[in-house]
């Protein structure tokens, strides 16, 4: 069953933001294209955690750009550039805080090819949903339980009374797995 | 050696540790070696990264309509998060010379100066009290921006004119001084001085504390539930911003349910029974302290060996608001006690039953928000209130040994000056363990 967002939500949204049908749309565009986003985000910045945190900073910048964004052209594709830009200042400034990570001109090459490859990732994403809906239902909720924890999964690892290095064995042989099954999907030979 | 049997599965391995934060520099460095070297290896990273992206949407299991929330509630977060970095950086820039300053004297001067506020103490702690993370000891020290997590039982703090009963599983914040958020689960507030105002702030409202005895109930997809059991509180609807937008005044027995996301503050059924937890476990003490916990749950068997308690006393709030219809006659710790008819009387039974000899002889005190009148400590008179004061339903121990030996070198117990606090220091001797003491405490006289 497909539950239906309250319209107050929405209007209290629109009233809050500045009243226009702009906005409104703003909202729209986003939650249609939220997912495409974060997976930029996270190409970008490597790790599940700096993903959350970016994409709460790509949110602010497109609404604070929006204007900017001309109607009747591809959201998806201006919303991309946009986050692409605030992923990478992030990964720069995490980089600089850690020591290391990704040069500048590799993440560049990885939004080229991100950008250029789309349709295929969303082909493979098709099928790993397939392959995902095709997991016992216990190795699904183990997998689901260990990409829900918004923490770690050493905490994770803690709550469940399970060693770290099990949990991630146990997770390593399910990505494993449903690698080798989408690349079957796909027909091909070197994908895991 | 290179143990991978392909450069794209290295790759997927190295995305894969990145992915769960546990790359190292070296790792990192060859990662950026074969994506930038190979357009393959390029391709496998990004795949990779988009294959964890849609694990991580798979495994939300949220409704579109659910998802949809989700964004705007992550936007409204940080929007919100933005504004105040930048009041903050507006703030510091102001005033950081002359702060600075300050605090370097100071520092200088006061030993602890970079320590948050301590804003009061772990009160009370049931038996059955778990934590995961950072367990609380009781007479513990709160402080500003303390994040309080319990995962079963009740932990209760006192602030400064409140007690904050924390029913586990919850995670609160202490903001500051007469303020809390409840990210999730349940509080009870009761207000120690009226005059005094108390606030509990959750995603979806506002309570402002007028002097009273209220629940809150948070729950992320469901909303906010608040039931005032006594006395008044404003609450007020929070939209997206924080920012109030529809006020409900309640009063005695009456409760609201509010929620942020679909802007709806409407008038509930008042559920008494919500406050049961913490009746059942603290009914009228005020703090506990040494090896005291309260009970969560209703013994049924109080017999010898039936309850042990491992490393405590065990306090089991009894008969409470019980109006006497004639006159109690009771033998008393200090003599023969009688309690009026007409009289509103709260009891408690004090419980130690370790299941062997134990090293240190066990200690602690508890206070009472009302006056004590009596406190029995032998076997005969416990077994003569049983029935008047006792839980109906709890088979209690009738042996002569059931009852404290007091005596120097024997059990000691201690009622203080103003009536409010009794203090145990048991004694442990083979061949049993078992010691029981009563408490009743007068709430009105006729």
């Amino acid at each position: 069953m497909t539950e239906m967002l309250n319209p107050s939500f929405y209007h209290e949204f629109r009233d809050d933001l500045a009243d226009s049908a702009r906005e409104s749309e703003f909202l729209r565009l986003l939650e249609a294209t939220y997912h495409d986003l974060y997976t930029t985000g996270l190409t970008i910045v490597g790790n599940r955690h700096d993903a959350d945190d970016v994409m709460q900073e790509i949110c602010v910048i497109l609404w604070q750009k929006f204007d900017e964004f001309e109607e009747g052209t591809s959201f998806k594709k201006w919303a991309s550039t946009v986050a692409f830009n605030v992923a990478k200042a992030f990964a720069r400034k995490q980089r600089r805080r850690k020591g290391f990570g990704l040069s500048d001109y590799a993440l560049m090459k990885v939004a080229q090819v991100k950008t250029s490859g789309s349709e295929l990732f969303e082909l493979q994403c098709e099928v790993l949903r397939e392959c995902l809906g095709k997991l016992p239902e216990r190795d699904r909720g183990f997998i689901a339980a260990c990409y829900r924890n918004s923490t770690s999964l050493t905490e994770y690892a803690r709550e469940a009374r399970m060693s770290v290095e099990t949990i991630y064995s146990k997770l390593k042989r399910l990505r494993r797995r449903l690698g080798e099954c989408a690349a079957r999907q796909l027909g091909k030979e070197d994908s895991q | 050696m290179n143990s991978f049997p392909s450069p794209a599965d290295e790759v997927r391995a190295l995305a894969d540790a990145q992915f769960d934060g546990r790359i190292n520099h070296e790792q990192t460095v060859r990662l950026e070696s074969l994506i930038v070297n190979d357009l393959l290896c390029m391709q496998t990273y990004v795949e990779r990264m988009a294959f964890h992206g849609e694990i991580l949407k798979d495994s939300t299991t949220k409704t579109p309509a659910q998802a949809t929330v989700t964004v705007l509630k992550e936007f409204s977060n940080a929007v919100h998060l933005r504004e105040r970095r930048i009041r903050l950086t507006q703030f510091w820039s102001a005033t950081v010379l002359g702060l600075g300053l300050i605090v370097v004297i100071s520092a200088l001067s006061i030993p602890g100066l970079f320590q948050a506020a301590p804003l009061g103490m772990v009160a009370s702690l049931s038996s059955d009290a778990r934590f995961k993370s950072s367990p609380f000891e009781l007479g513990q020290v709160v402080r500003v921006g303390d994040s309080l997590t319990i995962d079963q039982g009740i932990v209760t703090l006192q602030l400064p004119d409140v007690l904050i009963d924390l029913i586990g599983p919850a995670t609160a914040t202490l903001d500051r001084s007469g303020h809390l958020s409840l990210n999730s689960g349940t509080i009870i507030a009761k207000m120690l001085h009226e005059g005094e105002q108390f606030k509990v702030t959750t995603p979806d409202v506002e309570v402002l504390d007028l002097g009273t005895e209220f629940l809150v109930h948070h729950d992320a997809l469901k909303g906010t539930n608040v039931s005032v059991r006594q006395g008044r509180v404003q609450a007020s609807l929070l939209d997206w911003r924080k920012t109030p937008t529809q006020k409900l005044e309640l009063t005695d027995r009456r409760s609201a349910t509010f929620q942020s996301s679909s802007a709806r503050a409407s008038e509930i059924d008042f559920q008494p029974e919500q406050f049961t937890p913490v009746d059942r476990s603290r009914g009228g003490i005020f703090s506990i302290d040494g090896m005291l916990r309260t009970a969560t749950e209703q013994p049924v068997l109080l017999g010898s060996g039936k309850t042990p308690t491992f490393n405590h006393i065990l306090v089991i709030p009894e008969h409470q608001n019980l109006v006497l219809e004639e006159d109690l006659n009771l033998d008393g710790m200090d003599g023969p006690v009688r309690i009026p008819a007409g009289s509103v009387i709260n009891s408690y039974l004090v419980h130690y039953d370790p299941p062997g000899d134990v090293s240190r002889a066990p200690r602690g005190a508890i206070t009472f928000f009302d006056p004590i009148t009596a406190v029995i400590t032998s076997s005969q008179g416990l077994l003569q209130s049983d029935s008047a004061t006792g839980l109906p339903g709890t088979q209690y121990e009738s042996a002569a040994f059931r009852g404290a030996e007091l005596g120097p070198d024997e059990d000691r117990i201690q009622i203080s000056n103003d009536r409010r606090t009794v203090s145990f220091r048991f004694d442990t001797s083979p061949p049993f363990y078992l010691d029981e003491v009563r408490i009743l405490t007068v709430a009105r006289s006729p």
